[in-house]
């Protein structure tokens, strides 16, 4: 009788350690199931938007048609791999995906842009052209942090099964502009630590002669590229105007106008998406709020209580 | 003789439950030790409140001559930064400048949150972990204050740089993403459907890939919440 008590109390002590433990985790876990729902439906709902799109002649569409197709295998196997708990594989498969969407959204014509090129740096002030300089620097070297983390995420996530130097390669082929075989190459010569492994990946999606070439010419390159060299001839000029470079080879060593245009338009896309915009709408009310405001509020209030809410706050004592 | 081999047995069972439940919540408790952050450093970042020794100029003229003090200036920004974050897409590729403008004021709009909320901080960290004081707002802040680190890492700045060098920069960069020429385009129909899904899809992926990298930051929320 002892025994079979003290077994009924270990089972119920056992019992009341493994739920609280497994209640912890689902708790954390259940946002994240309802964050996939929902992707998993906005983005079926989108597929099959684009799917429904009227037959179009304009060869720009079709790209971008079919450039967007290329993203499915990747959605998919994101999807699949959330499924099964790798969340670390999910997220390296969606980095791609978002860059690859950006690439694609880059590619599609503006109804406006902005033509820095018409700017006379030669009228900016000591200041202002020390920090353009310094701004275009940094998104340089961002860019090629970025680019080689996402290299080793593609990487990682062929050793999953699923080869996104390929889809890469095939986007590119389509005429839209994304992570090349030279932009791979260049990650790899400032990168030794991860050469093997990305080659490794990257032969199995393109061509391996092709690839060969482009590492000896970004060989050849990162010496003059390196990031070290240009920090030091960004520091050489002072960013001084007399001693500045020509219009020309600022142009192309440090300012890239697209890449600021770009990059504009994705912290714009940020803000709206609710990247900033968490507080701000509470701000924006506080802010506009005015004594017209809260005499309306007060009117409206009053004519909604009619008789019925007098005491219930402290101003109807 | 079989009373004492069973008194043993019943002592071996409860201290294997003990030392399971000592594991438990051992790796349990040091599970959050183990975060990149605790919520005493994520608090100690949000900054003191100081107020700026300069602004740019172009955001004086914006304050104009009558809204001299901190409180008149930050307000006035917070009221035109909302407005400008809430504008289409389509505004600010007409307006580039702008909401890096916006961005300059958000700066002021943060600084003044902390400065309404200064002495809440102060209770919550006093009374952090046996009490949550005031946990809400202080989530509050530490999202407004990743958002701030976010912005700033574009441009190639971060929580250290000091808020006048952080406007200044964002206010040089609109002047010359202002000195720029609008060029105006026609785009036909099937692209401009085609932007608009894009951007949705884009969108789509943004969010759910930001709800996985956000899930330890999700998890510090919760351990503040749950107090």
């Amino acid at each position: 009788m002892i025994k079979k008590l003290n077994k009924i109390n270990l089972l119920i002590l056992i019992s009341i350690i493994l739920s609280f433990f497994l209640t912890s985790i689902v708790k954390s876990d259940d946002d994240l199931k309802k964050n996939y729902n929902d992707f998993v439906k906005e983005t079926t709902s989108i597929r099959n938007q684009l799917n429904s799109l009227p037959a179009t002649n304009s060869t720009k569409a079709l790209a971008i048609d079919n450039a967007i197709k290329e993203m499915d295998q990747a959605i998919e196997f994101a999807q699949k791999n959330f499924k099964t708990n790798d969340f670390e594989i999910t997220e390296k498969t969606l980095n791609f995906v978002d860059r690859s969407l950006t690439d694609i959204n880059n590619s599609v014509p503006k109804e406006f842009v902005n033509d820095l090129t018409v700017v006379d740096m030669n009228k900016l002030k000591d200041k202002e052209l020390k920090e353009v300089y310094q701004v275009s620097f940094e998104m340089k070297n961002n860019k090629k942090k970025e680019l080689t983390s996402l290299v080793k995420d593609m990487a990682a996530v062929d050793k999953k099964g699923l080869n996104l130097f390929e889809v890469s390669k095939n986007i590119n082929d389509l005429g839209v502009k994304t992570i090349s075989i030279q932009d791979i190459a260049k990650a790899v010569v400032e990168n030794p630590a991860i050469k093997s492994e990305v080659l490794e990946s990257a032969e199995k999606g393109i061509s391996a002669e092709y690839l060969a070439e482009q590492l000896a010419e970004a060989e050849k390159l990162g010496i003059a590229e390196s990031t070290e060299k240009l920090s030091e001839a960004a520091k050489a000029s002072g960013f001084n105007k007399d001693v500045m470079p020509s219009l020309e080879t600022m142009r192309s060593d440090f300012f890239d106008a697209d890449a600021h245009n770009a990059a504009m338009a994705e912290m714009a896309e940020d803000i709206q998406a609710g990247g900033i915009g968490e507080g701000v709408g509470a701000a924006e009310a506080a802010a506009s709020y005015t004594a017209e405001d809260r005499d309306s509020q007060k009117a409206q209030s009053e004519a909604d209580c009619t008789g019925s809410c007098a005491g219930d706050t402290e101003s109807g004592k | 003789m079989y009373y004492l081999l069973f008194i043993e047995r019943i002592n071996l069972k409860r201290k294997i439950l003990f030392s399971l439940l000592f594991i438990f919540v051992f790796t349990h408790k040091f599970s959050y030790a183990e975060k990149p952050l605790t919520v005493v450093q994520e608090v100690a970042q949000l900054g003191k409140f100081s107020e700026p020794s300069k602004y740019p100029e172009g955001m004086l003229i914006f304050f104009g001559s009558a809204c001299k003090n901190f409180t008149c200036r930050a307000e006035k920004a917070t009221k035109e930064m909302a407005l400008t974050f809430k504008r289409s897409k389509l505004y600010h590729q007409r307006k580039p400048g702008h909401q890096l403008y916006a961005l300059a004021m958000f700066e002021l709009f943060y600084l003044n949150e902390l400065k309404k909320k200064e002495k809440r901080i102060e209770k919550f960290i006093l009374a952090w972990p046996e009490k949550n004081k005031y946990g809400k707002e202080v989530i509050s802040l530490i999202k407004l204050n990743r958002s701030k680190e976010k912005m700033r890492k574009s441009l190639g700045m971060d929580l250290n740089t000091s808020i006048e060098e952080a406007m200044a920069r964002y206010w040089i960069m609109g002047d010359f993403l202002q000195k720029g020429v609008i060029k105006k385009k026609k785009i036909s129909k099937d692209i401009k459907k085609r932007e608009k899904l894009l951007a949705k899809y884009k969108k789509a992926v943004n969010k759910f890939n930001s709800a996985l990298k956000n899930k330890e930051e999700e998890d510090l929320y919760n351990k503040i919440r749950k107090k």
